[in-house]
């Protein structure tokens, strides 16, 4: 497909890129020559610096939370209440920075049953449909939060799943690897043969043990057809899994595993109406042992927008999250669960 | 945010979006160079957009797509016209040369080097970049009807030129859409 080839020929070309460091002396000297003033010394150094601390910035994470009322109150999450969380994974290797518009090509709702019995991690895959509010066209729902930032995402998930959300966490995927790092790698399997085309890569079938590098190339790769988002979707879906099962089983004390999450989240801003976002994640805490991975229901038509629409058992789904009875769902359609990875 | 923030942020990232529209290695890097100390010049404008990584690429994509009509064009006409690898530049002898890492002549490299600036900037935008129509819009400051027919065209234009051998890619696995 031509698509394709356009796509690949432009990851190869990265290779090409230089440092760009390079360029600082140039600017600043060409700056001050118009500005005719003397700053090169400080300009270099800063942003030397600079590059230096961002290159080691921790995991960017923006928690807000909202209670599901709407209401201001000071934040006590009902205990006997499923809990839905919308988790937005930002996808750009570098940062943006939470003032700039970015997109959002993993979506999972984590979804915590009122008895805390496990998480289910749903991933609603990128390329369905939203209308833009103000009704004139149709998006791709991974634009929403570009768009609309965290409102728009949360009411473009929740205006397709009818379902509110407790709090919603934009993620930097690309700070992930740090962590992943950190724990000493992350075991992953891998069910089919990936090239990746940034660096031409191979990651075959099996099981082993990812360094974060390997889990930033191996998770930005498209697989299959359609641009593959949703072949990336389920590796997302996989580490994700991954990631909370060996933390937890790295922390086997809930207090001391929901610190870690805590810190993980080292740059969580809270919404000033919001929860206390350790209290949230202590609570929580115990659903971590148990983490059951599906996607919503899609299939291709190449008649839909971008090639996908959501199947008849969404809505089943989706209505399963609102009623709090998302194990008997699961049972009732194994097929939509994520076995492997 | 002080420019040497922003610079130490994003100076990367916009170098490789330089090199994705120009094509060229030594082009995109006079091309950041200009947009960033034009940037810095106006640096109490810009930080006070609302998005200034949104306000510094449009920037650079403009001085992009005016340059493709100057005497830069003559300098992008003439590589695209011979071919050359990707990454190869006019400036003297090439010492370590970048292109040895993509093993073959890339036919669809040459191919979007040809398109007219706004097209190659929407393919850039849409293919590398991965976004979305709207926020495609907002870059090129035009509609987003205007996006899709950059894009269209370029395709169309592309998928003519080329022949069905040189649509080979990397083989993909049999992937299911659950």
């Amino acid at each position: 497909m031509i698509e394709e080839a356009v796509r690949d020929t432009f990851a190869r070309a990265e290779q090409l890129v230089p440092d760009a460091a390079a360029l600082l002396p140039a600017i600043d000297a060409e700056f001050r020559r118009r500005r005719g003033r003397r700053r090169m010394l400080r300009s270099i150094s800063a942003a030397v610096a600079l590059l230096l601390v961002v290159g080691g910035a921790p995991m960017l994470t923006r928690v807000m939370l909202r209670p599901a009322g709407g209401n201001v109150q000071s934040a006590d999450l009902p205990v006997a209440r499923a809990t839905n969380i919308l988790i937005g994974g930002l996808d750009h290797v570098d940062a943006y920075g939470p003032e700039v518009p970015n997109r959002t090509d993993a979506i999972i709702v984590a979804h915590v049953p009122a008895d805390r019995s496990g998480v289910y991690l749903i991933s609603v895959p990128g390329d369905l449909p939203m209308t833009v509010p103000g009704g004139k066209w149709v998006e791709r729902i991974s634009s929403a939060y570009a768009l609309g930032s965290s409102a728009g995402l949360e009411r473009a998930v929740g205006d397709l799943a009818r379902v509110g959300f407790d709090a919603t966490a934009l993620v930097n995927l690309g700070s992930l690897p740090r962590i992943v790092d950190a724990l000493g790698g992350i075991s992953l399997c891998v069910d089919t043969p990936v090239t990746s085309r940034h660096s031409g890569r191979r990651f075959e079938p099996g099981c082993y043990r990812f360094s974060g590098t390997e889990v930033k190339d191996y998770l930005r790769q498209r697989v299959g057809p359609a641009a593959g988002a949703a072949g990336r979707d389920r590796h997302i879906l996989q580490f994700l899994r991954a990631l909370l099962g060996q933390t937890r089983a790295a922390v086997t004390d809930p207090v001391k595993l929901a610190q870690v999450v805590t810190i993980i989240a080292t740059d969580a801003v809270v919404d000033p109406h919001g929860a206390d976002i350790a209290r949230l994640v202590t609570e929580l805490a115990p659903a971590l042992g148990t983490v059951t991975a599906l996607t919503v229901p899609t299939a291709a038509d190449a008649g839909a927008p971008f090639g996908v629409r959501l199947t008849a058992d969404a809505p089943q789904l989706f209505a399963a999250l609102r009623t709090d009875t998302l194990g008997e769902w699961v049972q009732a359609h194994p097929g939509a669960v994520l076995t492997t990875g | 945010m002080t420019f040497e923030e922003f610079a130490a942020a994003r100076l990367q990232a916009l170098l490789r979006y330089a090199v994705m529209l120009t094509g060229d290695v030594h082009l995109a890097e006079d091309l950041v160079q200009e947009t960033m100390v034009r940037a810095q010049l106006r640096w109490r404008r810009v930080s006070a957009a609302d998005f200034p990584e949104l306000y510094v690429r449009r920037m650079l994509t403009n001085a992009f797509i005016d340059a493709r009509r100057g005497p830069w064009l003559s300098r992008v006409a003439l590589r695209a016209v011979d071919d050359e690898p990707p990454g190869a530049h006019r400036r003297g002898p090439v010492v370590g040369d970048p292109a040895a890492v993509l093993a073959e002549r890339d036919e669809v490299w040459a191919l979007l080097g040809r398109l007219p600036a706004r097209q190659r900037a929407a393919m850039v935008l849409r293919f590398y970049e991965d976004l979305g129509d709207a926020e495609i819009a907002r870059v090129l400051d035009c509609a987003v009807g205007t996006v899709r027919s950059y894009i269209s065209r370029a395709l169309t234009s592309l998928r003519g030129q080329l022949d069905g051998a040189a649509l080979t890619t990397n083989p993909s696995p049999a992937g299911e859409l659950r």
